[in-house]
């Protein structure tokens, strides 16, 4: 069709449309027009009054969320299941998890397993902990004004803002605060008034012995002792460092438990582990040695360690593949404890986390497994049809097609 | 002699829903655009007066056979009356400013079309023409045809082509009520020419009607 035609068809359509045109009468469009024009303003002035209304309401609201933590406590809550804490119970961590204490201000405390502790007092500004024996792990939100103490024997731990560990073993009379940010100030025997502790600190304190010690976190060669001047003053305070109590340097030892475990002595690799400290060496190291500790504990038949260690791995190195093996071996060790639910929940968290490929036939074979021991027929049946569509030829196959046979 | 002034109007909230609005006499057009800017029902009324033929045949082009067409000019007016305060010309230029609004209002109700049609409906055709008036069947025939290819274009370039084609408005005009640059224009109504002609070639009785010798 060429621009003649074109046009001929637009003119064509141009006089359809005037002569289809229906004439309306005007006077009622005028007054639809303007009844439209007052309803809309009516909306507006109810939106803006409502907006009004709603900024006043949020203004109240801020002053409320501002004024209230300067005249209330801080409040806390116990456990995965947030109950609300009490002033001065005692609470025990007896499960292979960490007890949550998470406070009204943001600040999160972990009571690891084996830990007794009790909030003995509440401020606006904070709380006072006591820790009986165990170790608190906290991250303490920086305030002005915040006041966190955490009483450990005959020692105090005075906090401002920061993320620390407080360990204490009565039995021992061992003291070991570990500083992840910020700083904390520490007191009591052995000790000069208010020692401080810093960023990748850690301040070991045998009351027995007399000696305090001040490591650096970070690498094999930090469990090296800080120079005397910067150690305490108090009376009677013994300064020497690891290595000249013992025969060799930590990270000699440090090094040789690895060599024990490749040349496949595990048993004495432990037994090395064990003289250097359990915690000590899981918390400085690094994401594989945690996976080769976690073979020493799994082969020694020692679960509640075995778990202890894969949540330090999951802890301190969430993004890397080690964690994701460990949410794994954590299904795992529940299975093998036959604690079914708990396995279903780490095989459902290993298939959930990204780049958790590697073992995905397995977890998912294995969340099929708990979930029919559990009694959940039918999720474990809706598992194996997955398992099958996604695996068909996968190891748990044949017990997969007999769920789905039923 | 002096014109006549009339009176502001006062709304009566008792009969304000059935107000006659006889028309208006303002002392100048300054006036007027005052009054229109204050929120004079008697401005909104004369401004309705006024332009409202202009905005229904722009609308009318634009959209084709429309049963919201009613609504649309409506709707034109409604959101020029919320913005009058906003309005920096004279009033000879509130005509221009009124189509500019018609075609974003128009603009908006295709896309809004289209989402729903892409999502709840198969349906890619305007509803059909069923209007009365002096029109011959072969002529609304056509005009339907026409619409449906125009439905089928891109939005903009559906504007633009109506606009250029059966309103016969200048390519300068189309930029300014587009809010596009002179080249911008051009192009698009290049790209809808192209696509309006190659189109118009698949609808076999269209081209009948025009290379036959039809209407």
């Amino acid at each position: 069709m060429n621009s003649g035609a074109t046009n001929k068809l637009a003119s064509d359509v141009r006089e359809t449309l005037r002569l289809a045109r229906a004439d309306r009468p005007i006077e009622p469009e005028i007054r639809l027009l303007i009844d439209r024009v007052r309803s809309v303003r009516s909306r507006k002035r109810q939106q803006m009054w409502a907006g009004f209304g709603a900024g006043l309401a949020a203004a109240a609201a801020i002053i409320l969320l501002l004024v209230l933590p300067l005249t209330r406590k801080v409040q806390f809550t116990v456990g995965n299941g947030q109950d609300s804490g009490v002033e001065n119970r005692w609470i025990h961590a007896e499960a292979e998890l960490p007890v949550p204490l998470r406070f009204s201000d943001g600040t999160a405390m972990d009571l690891s397993p084996g830990t007794r502790a009790r909030v003995a007092a509440l401020s606006r500004h904070g709380a006072s902990l006591s820790l009986e024996t165990g170790r608190i792990s906290a991250n303490v939100v920086h305030r002005n004004f915040a006041d966190w103490t955490i009483g450990a024997g005959p020692y105090l731990v005075r906090v401002v803002g920061t993320e620390f560990d407080v360990a204490w073993d009565p039995d021992l009379e061992n003291l070991e605060v570990e500083v992840r940010r910020g700083t904390v100030k520490v007191s009591g025997p052995v000790l000069a008034d208010d020692q401080s502790v810093s960023t990748e600190q850690r301040l070991t304190v045998s009351l027995r012995e007399r000696r305090a010690t001040i490591h650096t976190l970070d690498s094999e060669a930090s469990l090296t002792d800080v120079p005397p001047a910067e150690m305490p003053s108090a009376e009677g305070a013994d300064l020497r460092g690891p290595e000249n109590a013992r025969s060799a340097s930590p990270g000699d030892l440090s090094a040789q438990w690895i060599t024990l475990y490749r040349q496949g002595d595990y048993d004495k690799a432990l037994e090395l582990v064990d003289r250097l400290g359990f915690d000590s060496v899981a918390r400085a190291s690094g994401p594989d040695d945690l996976m080769k500790l976690y073979d020493l504990v799994r082969i020694a038949k020692q679960p509640t360690r075995a778990i202890r260690v894969l949540l330090i791995a999951r802890r301190r190195f969430p993004t890397s593949e080690a964690a994701s093996i460990a949410a794994y071996k954590l299904g795992t060790t529940y299975a093998e404890k036959g604690q079914h639910a708990e396995a279903a929940r780490w095989f459902v968290q290993y298939l959930r986390e990204p780049g958790s490929r590697k073992l995905a036939p397995e977890a998912l074979g294995r969340l099929m497994e708990s979930q029919e021991r559990l009694g959940w027929h039918e999720r474990a049946e809706a598992t194996a049809h997955k398992y099958l569509s996604v695996y068909p030829n996968g190891p748990h196959r044949d017990y997969a097609q007999r769920l789905t046979s039923h | 002699m002096l014109p006549r002034i009339s009176k502001p109007e006062e709304p009566n909230s008792s009969r304000s829903y059935g107000a006659v609005y006889t028309p208006a006499f303002f002392r100048s057009e300054e006036d007027f655009l005052d009054a229109l800017k204050m929120g004079r029902a008697d401005a909104q009324a004369e401004l309705f007066r006024r332009h409202h033929v202009r905005v229904t045949e722009v609308l009318e082009r634009v959209m084709g056979p429309d049963d919201d067409l009613p609504d649309l000019v409506q709707e034109v007016f409604v959101r020029a009356i919320a913005g009058a305060s906003r309005f920096r010309g004279t009033s000879n230029m509130l005509q221009a400013w009124l189509v500019k609004i018609a075609i974003h209002t128009a603009r908006g109700l295709i896309r809004r079309r289209r989402v729903w049609r892409r999502f709840f409906s198969n349906s890619e055709s305007p509803p059909d023409v069923a209007w009365s008036g002096a029109a011959s069947h072969e002529q609304l025939e056509a005009l339907q045809r026409a619409y449906n290819i125009f439905a089928k274009l891109p939005t903009d370039e559906r504007i633009a082509l109506t606009l250029e084609l059966i309103d016969e408005m200048p390519l300068l005009q189309i930029a300014e009520v587009c809010g596009v640059s002179r080249s911008t224009i051009k192009r698009t109504l290049n790209k809808a020419r192209r696509r309006f002609q190659n189109l118009v070639e698949l609808d076999p009785a269209l081209k009948d009607l025009y290379t036959g010798g039809g209407l």
